[in-house]
């Protein structure tokens, strides 16, 4: 069974990753923030692409956590690590209690009741401004410096590095679980989940964990966010948010965890250099993009390499 | 011989006006090999969704063992061994046959809630669900998808998963329905060569086929058990010729099948 196969592809994106720190160094900052999305849409990955969990309401855990980060850096909690993990609990918290209610449904409603949840959310924050400084957000984090030793610098040189770490972490994290046994059930429920009840499996308990580990990577991302930019504003909560990481999981190709990881950075970049060339219009180009990916390449990015591979090796089996 | 390990009591279920079960009692003893037989419409698959739990009784009770399973979940069912197959394929069609051999003897023996080592890094349920596979003449296909094997193949897969959940009581909606004789003779050896201790209610229109695997036959008819027997009394009752023979017209007991 090939499960959790560690392919020569593996070893040359985080090689990659790694290199982006020497060889671009001013660009950290936006390098940084395509990490954090691509840590959430794998994320997202994780519950849709494995469980078929289809939310569009999962910035819901995103932005949580980076509250919970933000509002616990504010008063005084000012340790990095133990920050992030607070985002990440905080976030699964949420997940494991709105669970139980959501996970009943299933298709349409289940769209409709996520979208639900994050407009409610948005609104919520929005209406709250003592606590979350509603439009203003929460500006002006003070991080204390990683280990003690390293600061938190504009040039986002510590930023990007320990970003890219949990990214790291958080990646090896949802790999381990979707090769387990509890992987391969959730994919089972993915499948078939009358057939899955039949052969004895409570399905919503499993559905609920499997969502419970997708908030917590959320809300590790989300709290990522608040510290690197040292901000939260609305805009973590906002549909917009939701929706962009599942174009993002389209783009890179669903439940293969790369997914996120591939399809973050092109779909970033795309708009980084769409918006110079026009600032007002680069939705045509995302869209078009998205058109595109949708008609031909069903797979995604990685599914046009992984057939691009295959042509490869027929070309050559022939000539050979 | 005599212990009943499943049971029914006036189990009843409505949709609307209509009465699909209407106040079925029926027993099952360990080992039994049991044919449900009826025109359709007689309530046979919804007698077998109120059994597995996707359907809920209006009235009655059903008992697994001694024990009342009228309001337990489905899946809680099947632990308890009460395991079915389904007579249009349910399987997992992006997962290999290897896999969908895995799911239930992982979940069977527990396995299924363990997340930090890899699927493969458990040979207990590897072997276990290797073996199913592989008695069931699968081995061949072990590593394809599902979805990419040839229909009678798949019905193999469906019987492969209900037998990696070691049931007590095991239901049959069907098993050979849609696929090739030949197929189909294949997979009868199969059920015939199943451990005699499982108890079999087997939902079946071939009365060839009845007859060969059979020792006792329920006729359902309109919602309600309209006898139960041996398959020669079956056959040979007029009640029942009658209901089949009022259905087509003309008399099924000559060809081999009780439909079209």
């Amino acid at each position: 069974m090939n499960w959790h196969r560690v392919g020569a592809g593996e070893f040359v994106y985080w090689i990659a990753a790694l290199l982006v720190f020497f060889l671009l160094p001013q660009y950290l900052a936006f390098a940084t923030s395509v990490l954090v999305s691509a840590l959430f849409v794998m994320s997202l990955d994780l519950i849709l692409g494995f469980a078929g969990i289809i939310s569009l309401g999962h910035a819901l855990y995103f932005g949580f956590g980076a509250y919970a980060t933000g509002l616990a850096t504010f008063s005084g909690w000012t340790e990095p690590i133990s920050g992030t993990l607070l985002g990440g609990f905080s976030a699964a918290a949420l997940a494991a209690i709105t669970g139980p209610l959501v996970l009943r449904l299933t298709g349409l409603p289940l769209i409709m009741v996520t979208l639900a949840l994050g407009v409610i959310a948005f609104e919520g924050a929005n209406k709250l401004t003592w606590l979350t400084g509603g439009d203003d957000g929460l500006f002006g984090l003070q991080i204390a410096p990683l280990f003690g030793v390293f600061p938190w610098t504009m040039f986002a040189k510590t930023s990007y590095l320990y970003v890219l770490a949990w990214t790291f972490l958080m990646f090896l994290l949802a790999r381990r679980v979707v090769a387990s046994p509890f992987g391969v059930a959730i994919q089972g429920i993915r499948d078939n989940s009358l057939r899955m009840r039949l052969i004895g499996t409570p399905v919503l308990g499993k559905l609920v964990q499997v969502y419970t580990i997708g908030g917590f990577i959320a809300g590790i991302a989300g709290a990522l966010s608040a510290q690197t930019t040292k901000f939260v504003g609305l805009s973590v909560l906002s549909l917009d948010t939701s929706v962009s990481a599942l174009v993002m999981l389209v783009l890179g190709g669903v439940g293969q965890l790369y997914g996120g990881l591939i399809g973050a950075p092109v779909y970033m970049l795309v708009h980084h250099i769409a918006s110079q060339w026009n600032p007002y219009h680069w939705m045509f180009i995302i869209g078009g993009l998205l058109v595109a990916v949708v008609i031909f390449a069903r797979g995604g990015i990685l599914g046009m390499a992984d057939a691009f591979g295959r042509w490869i090796a027929q070309r050559r089996g022939a000539a050979g | 011989m005599s212990d009943v390990v499943l049971a029914t009591n006036g189990l009843t279920k409505r949709f609307g006006a209509l009465v699909a079960a209407n106040s079925i009692n029926f027993a099952v003893q360990a080992g039994e090999r049991r044919a449900l037989i009826g025109p359709n419409g007689a309530g046979k698959t919804t007698f077998v969704g109120l059994l597995s739990g996707t359907l809920r009784a209006d009235a009655g009770t059903i008992s697994l063992m001694g024990r009342d399973i009228t309001r337990e979940r489905s899946d809680r069912r099947v632990k308890s061994g009460l395991v079915r197959t389904f007579q249009i394929s349910s399987l997992f069609r992006s997962l290999s046959v290897l896999e969908n051999a895995y799911l239930a003897v992982s979940e069977h023996l527990g396995t299924a809630r363990e997340m930090l080592r890899a699927a493969s890094h458990y040979p207990d349920v590897m072997g276990r669900a290797e073996e199913v596979v592989t008695t069931l003449g699968l081995s061949a296909d072990m590593h394809r998808k599902v979805s990419e094997i040839a229909y009678g193949r798949q019905r193999l897969v469906e019987i492969a998963i209900a037998l990696c959940l070691r049931p007590k009581v095991l239901v049959l909606d069907e098993p050979a329905a849609g696929i090739p004789s030949d197929h189909a003779a294949l997979l009868l050896d199969v059920i015939n060569k199943l451990p005699a201790n499982i108890a079999i209610l087997m939902i079946e229109h071939d009365m060839q086929v009845v007859r060969r695997f059979a020792n006792r036959v329920t006729v359902f008819v309109g919602g309600a058990v309209l006898m139960t027997g041996t398959p020669a009394e079956v056959m040979s009752n007029e009640h029942v010729r009658s209901v089949y023979l009022g259905q087509s017209g003309h008399d099924r007991f000559t060809s081999n099948s009780f439909s079209a």
